[in-house]
């Protein structure tokens, strides 16, 4: 173990992230008004703090992790918890949350490692995941006796992730069926949420996380969750000697030894995903959510210690709404005869960010009024600076607001580490507020962008957007259309296969039982691309796994044939036997013909899930993926015009284990015995780069009796 | 030494402080130094037996009504908002069957005059000023509880406005207030179909029990203002209610800041609560309804006195908490797959679990034999001690739900403070429910089971 000099770089990054929102622009200043201010207290002996705890105490593990150690008096409860330099800005949309669920659902079988969630359960303690911006949390509340197995369950987790595809697959519909209902329970403190984590919709979400590939989740955790980019902080009533003497390599729980495999190829890039402030809107969409009554939303961003002047934004936070019953809020919406309207506070956080959620319900026609009441009183903080007494009132406040994110063990012990690993102090906080209190009332000079560069939103759910509102941006709770994800798994409710995108487009290219007795096609094409030769192939395939195949390029023929479990591949008159993988990946190519795929379908052999409806183009496509284990991953792209099957996706595993993403374009659908058959295929290969087009000469279906 | 010395005086920190006010509030004082927040939690009781017949859930209402504010902060004319909260209880009581259109005017108008002279905000931005946040009521089934988060430097202040909204209540928006709460109550009604089942156990054990009554027949009347204001202060006696402070300040400050603060009440004595006592049935008692939605049965024992709350807990959890449980794996190999059992204790709610052991079982396939199987089972489950790794289990279990039930600061204060006010004569725990020795288990069980037990068993 070393000093505490070791995480210097670490902390950096961290501060780094933590760093605050772009800033808002205002709207144009209002007349003055008055504020209201709440009658002052009456005089009172103040009531002292206990003393403080002691320090919280930061090293760096052999291994370099950072460990930040606070000892506490709450004698029952350890809280420990995983602060992971991989929050939603990397890799891809929603990629970073999928891999928290995957690392606190998943387990290793073969080494006997149960979920980490399932774990700590079984140790009496809860677990739960916070998403951040830069950081994903994983807070763990476990009985104090039980710290050290808790601390070993999560080291055994970030040493031993799962990495099978379907156990994270599985993962991540159970979570996009849990966060689907989250938004339609509470869309309002999720959309507040999904803002903070540069999101701009619940559907754009819920598409993300169901376009990530296990691959990438493998990816993210081998290249992010490593021992420099982890920090590893502890509230627990032991001695920090006894904790850190734990943690090291040698002792109890060893996390300073946790040693992962170099990581996979492949870069892990940053995403721009900016705080998006402004009026956002879904409107009501007929699916239960009301027209004439909308539920609203303001979320007023918190400072993080990373605000240059947090004391002065806590100070002109209060002035502007003090919880939505005073301040200037409350002023101009009695001017603009919005008095009803009451709200109710609460918190939202979104790992180091924080903000305050006012909530409402008004008349869909009042919702204009409101934004402009609003604008108003945010842009007179500028034109009218609060007075002393509205000060008097704020400076009372700094204190309670200071602690807002700070509301359970988890996030109390986050900011504590975040305030340590910065060099900040809360202390300071207050300390500078009482300064600002001490000013006389004309020198009170608090800068308003202070509080006006923190992020703000109105969120809006119900009703519609008026014409006269057209800054108001719309968005999605759930993807377009009511096709929102079901569970893979099929049960008497809602059956995997229930989709009527798979009805129409069986019924586009044929008879439903011609399609059903669909059991192989022999064919002609000649295959191109632009760094190769075309080459003539013909293929006889049945659905039994049988293929027998000829290429011929440059006057050779190699003959390609898989029979039960015989595989062999003839060149002049060399024979090679084809491997498992080799035979698995040809019958592939075939089993994902979209012919293959409605066959299999309509026999009961094949389900799928609606993912989404897509625009691309001036084409609409419903995306559907297969279920179950007979391919690695599988979607395909329905034409919602023409019904027809335009695109194959498929992930396969090769030998290596790497992952290879295949696209297949299909394209010149013509008839052939009753059945509409496509005679174009353009194959991509994950980059892009290498692109194979196949036209089909002849194809002609075996139908069995 | 010194070292040791102090870290045993600060591992200790977090014992609670427990002492009565003079006015007879119990106040409980835990000092967690971590907390930035003073997490302030008020509970009181609010089930059918504090309610008048026929108007259960109305001291819940009182409590939230009792947000709006206070005859001195919020009333722009106190004299004038009196008449007209009057006015509006004689508009209101008149039958809306055989209300006439000058009568809707009338009770328009009334609205309108309360409205006019009350500031609803005031109140809440007092607190806010305070300065307080976040004020709000939970419901705990039996207690409900007023909670909000506060600083040391403003204890005194928000006590001198707990004190105000006691005994100053106006009960601003009891109507609205009344109504949320009755669509409430009616939607778990309506999902709840061992209501019935429940109401027959509680004529066989404890007659003229108010929760029977409730569970029997859904509320048609709405309250008057003097049976709210009269809820109001029987469940808001200072005797009767239990504040927990949860933060990190000087105990012994706060003490006497809530003892200045908490002196006196202006509340009229309450009359005791109208829960009819439990005791031990002379003799089996069994019935049977007809109509059920499912198939099931439920068996009642009358609890002995002075049971302790963890190892009943515990007992419970053991006994019939799920398809794992002793009765839920008597119930498999019985070959009632089918059979969904669970177990509550105290039932009804009651102080320091002066009520029933309830066992209730819901069989689709039929209820024939399933009470005596559940008789049998419960008698040989209290024959020897249980198991001391399942019962591990068993605790384990509940630690861990405890904590998912209590995620932040707020969460622990407003449970801390219902568990006291329910078993006011335990001792304080706040931590978690520990280990329970295996022979306690057996013998709690076997005094309960010593009695005899009401059977009810319901058919389609």
């Amino acid at each position: 173990m070393s000093s505490s000099r070791g995480f210097v770089s670490f902390a950096a990054v961290v501060v780094a992230a933590c760093s605050g929102a772009p800033p808002v622009t205002p709207t144009p200043a209002p007349p003055a008004t008055t504020p209201p201010v709440a009658p002052p207290p009456d005089a009172q002996p103040p009531i002292a703090r206990a003393t403080t705890t002691p320090p919280l105490q930061i090293v760096q593990l052999d291994n370099g992790v950072t460990a930040a150690i606070q000892e506490t008096s709450q004698t029952h409860t350890a809280t420990l918890q995983l602060g992971l330099l991989a929050g939603a800005t990397f890799l891809a949309p929603g990629a970073s949350e999928l891999a928290a669920q995957v690392l606190v659902d998943g387990s290793d079988p073969s080494e006997g490692r149960p979920p980490l969630a399932q774990a700590i359960a079984q140790l009496g303690g809860t677990l739960r995941i916070e998403p951040g911006l830069k950081m994903t949390w994983i807070d763990v509340r476990v009985p104090r006796a039980r710290w050290q197995q808790a601390a070993t369950a999560m080291r055994d987790a970030l040493a031993m992730p799962t990495r099978s595809r379907n156990q994270i697959e599985r993962v991540r519909d159970d979570f996009v069926e849990r966060r689907t209902a989250a938004i339609r329970g509470t869309p309002l403190a999720t959309m507040a949420r999904l803002l903070l984590l540069g999101e701009t919709s619940g559907s754009g979400h819920l598409l993300g996380l169901l376009d990530r590939d296990p691959g990438e989740i493998g990816l993210l955790q081998s290249n992010l969750y490593r021992p420099d980019r982890v920090v590893f902080a502890i509230e627990v009533a032991d001695a920090p000697a006894e904790v850190r003497q734990a943690l090291a390599r040698g002792g109890k729980v060893a996390l300073g030894g946790w040693q992962p495999p170099a990581p996979l190829p492949g870069a892990v890039p940053v995403l721009e995903r900016p705080f998006a402030p402004g009026l956002w809107w879904s409107p009501a969409d007929g699916a239960g959510v009301s027209i004439d009554r909308c539920r609203v939303a303001l979320m007023i961003g918190l400072p993080t210690f990373q605000h240059p002047e947090p004391a002065a934004a806590l100070l002109l936070h209060s002035c502007f709404s003090l919880e939505g019953v005073g301040g200037r809020l409350e002023q101009v919406q009695q001017d603009r005869g919005l008095a009803h309207v009451r709200w109710q506070s609460d918190v939202v956080t979104a790992g180091e960010a924080t903000a305050m959620l006012l909530t409402t319900e008004i008349a869909a026609n009042e919702v204009a009024n409101l934004w402009r009441a609003v604008e108003l009183a945010r842009a007179s903080l500028t034109d009218v600076p609060p007075n002393a007494s509205e000060f008097a009132l704020a400076l009372r406040r700094v204190p309670l607001q200071a602690a807002f994110g700070a509301q359970g063990d988890g996030a109390r012990l986050r900011q504590a580490t975040l305030l340590a690993l910065g060099g900040k102090d809360l202390a300071a906080i207050e300390r500078r507020a009482a300064e600002i209190a001490r000013m006389p009332a004309t020198g009170i000079a608090v800068p308003a962008t202070a509080f006006l560069e923190l992020p703000f939103a109105m969120i809006v759910v119900g009703g519609q957007v008026p014409a006269d509102l057209p800054q108001a941006r719309r968005f999605a709770l759930t993807p377009v259309g009511g096709e929102v994800p079901v569970t893979t798994t099929p049960n008497e409710q809602a059956p995997a296969g229930a989709s009527p995108w798979l009805v129409l487009a069986i019924d586009a290219i044929g008879a439903a039982d011609d399609v059903r007795r669909l059991a192989g096609w022999t064919y002609a094409a000649t295959i191109g691309s632009e760094s190769t030769p075309t080459m003539a192939e013909t293929t006889n395939w049945h659905r039994n796994g049988t293929l027998r195949r000829t290429r011929s390029l440059l006057g050779q023929a190699i003959e390609t044939s898989l029979v039960e479990q015989v595989w062999t591949e003839l060149l002049g008159t060399a024979t090679r036997t084809l491997d498992a993988r080799e035979a698995q990946l040809l019958r592939r190519e075939q089993q994902r013909h979209p012919l293959a795929l409605l066959a299999a379908h309509a026999r009961g052999e094949l389900q799928f899930r609606t993912i989404a409806r897509r625009e691309v183009g001036d084409r609409s496509v419903a995306v559907l993926e297969a279920a179950g284990d007979r391919f690695d991953r599988l979607r395909i792209h329905v034409d919602t015009g023409s019904n027809l099957v335009r695109a194959v996706e498929s992930w396969e595993t090769l030998a290596d284990g790497t992952v290879m993403h295949v696209s297949e374009a299909w394209s010149d659908y013509r008839t052939v015995r009753g059945l509409r058959v496509p005679f174009h295929r353009l194959t991509t290969q994950d980059d892009g780069q290498n692109r194979v087009e196949t036209v089909f000469t002849r194809w002609d279906p075996v139908l069995e009796r | 030494m010194a070292l040791l010395a102090s870290l045993t005086a600060f591992a200790s920190a977090q014992e609670a402080v427990d002492f009565r006010t003079p006015d007879g509030s119990r106040c409980v004082l835990v000092v967690d130094r971590a907390l930035l927040q003073v997490q302030w939690a008020v509970a009181t009781w609010a089930d059918p037996a504090d309610d008048p017949p026929g108007l259960a859930g109305l001291a819940f209402a009182t409590v939230v009504s009792s947000m709006h504010g206070t005859w001195r902060t919020g009333s722009l004319d106190a004299a004038r908002e009196q008449d007209a909260l009057a006015a509006l209880d004689r508009a209101l009581a008149r039958p809306a069957a055989t209300s006439t259109a000058a009568d809707q005017a009338a009770l328009r108008d009334a609205q309108r005059d309360a409205e006019a002279l009350a500031d609803l905000r005031m109140f809440p931005r007092v607190l806010a000023a305070a300065p307080a946040w976040r004020p709000e009521v939970r419901n705990h089934g039996a207690v409900a509880t007023f909670a909000l988060a506060t600083v040391p430097e403003a204890i005194a202040e928000v006590a001198r406005l707990l004190v105000e909204r006691r005994e100053q209540q106006p009960l601003r928006r009891l109507p609205e207030a009344w109504r949320d709460h009755e669509a409430c109550l009616a939607a778990t009604r309506t999902n709840d179909s061992s209501g019935a089942v429940r109401a027959e156990v509680l004529e066989l054990t404890m007659p003229g029990h108010p929760l029977a009554t409730w569970l029997g027949t859904p509320t048609v009347a709405s309250p008057r203002r003097d049976q709210a204001l009269a809820a109001w202060a029987a469940t808001q006696r200072p005797e009767r209610t239990v504040h927990v402070l949860l933060g990190n300040f000087d105990a012994a400050a706060v003490r006497d800041a809530l003892a200045a603060a908490f002196t006196t009440t202006a509340l009229p004595p309450a009359p005791p609560p109208s829960r009819p006592p439990v005791r031990p049935l002379a003799n089996a008692r069994r019935s049977t309804i007809a109509g059920a939605a499912t198939p099931a049965a439920a068996l009642a024992w009358a609890l002995p006195a002075g049971v302790d709350r963890d190892q009943l807990a515990v007992a419970v959890r053991w006994l019939a908490g799920g398809p794992d449980s002793v009765l839920g794996q008597e119930l498999q190999r019985a070959g009632r797959a089918a059979a969904v059992v669970r177990c509550t204790a105290p039932w009804p709610p009651s102080p320091d679990g002066q009520g029933l052991l309830l066992i209730e079982c819901n069989d689709r396939t039929g209820s024939v034999g399933l009470a005596d199987l559940l008789l049998r089972a419960c008698g040989q489950a209290a024959g020897k001690p249980p198991d001391e790794q399942v019962l591990r289990a068993v605790t384990t279990t509940m630690q861990h739900e405890a904590r998912a039930r209590a995620p932040d600061d707020r969460d622990k204060a407003c449970e801390l403070a219902a568990r006291i006010l329910q078993w006011p004569t335990a001792p304080i725990a706040t931590d978690d429910p520990g280990n329970v020795d295996a022979r306690a288990v057996q013998t709690l069980l076997q005094r309960v089971f010593a009695g005899h037990p009401a059977v009810v068993e319901a058919t389609p």
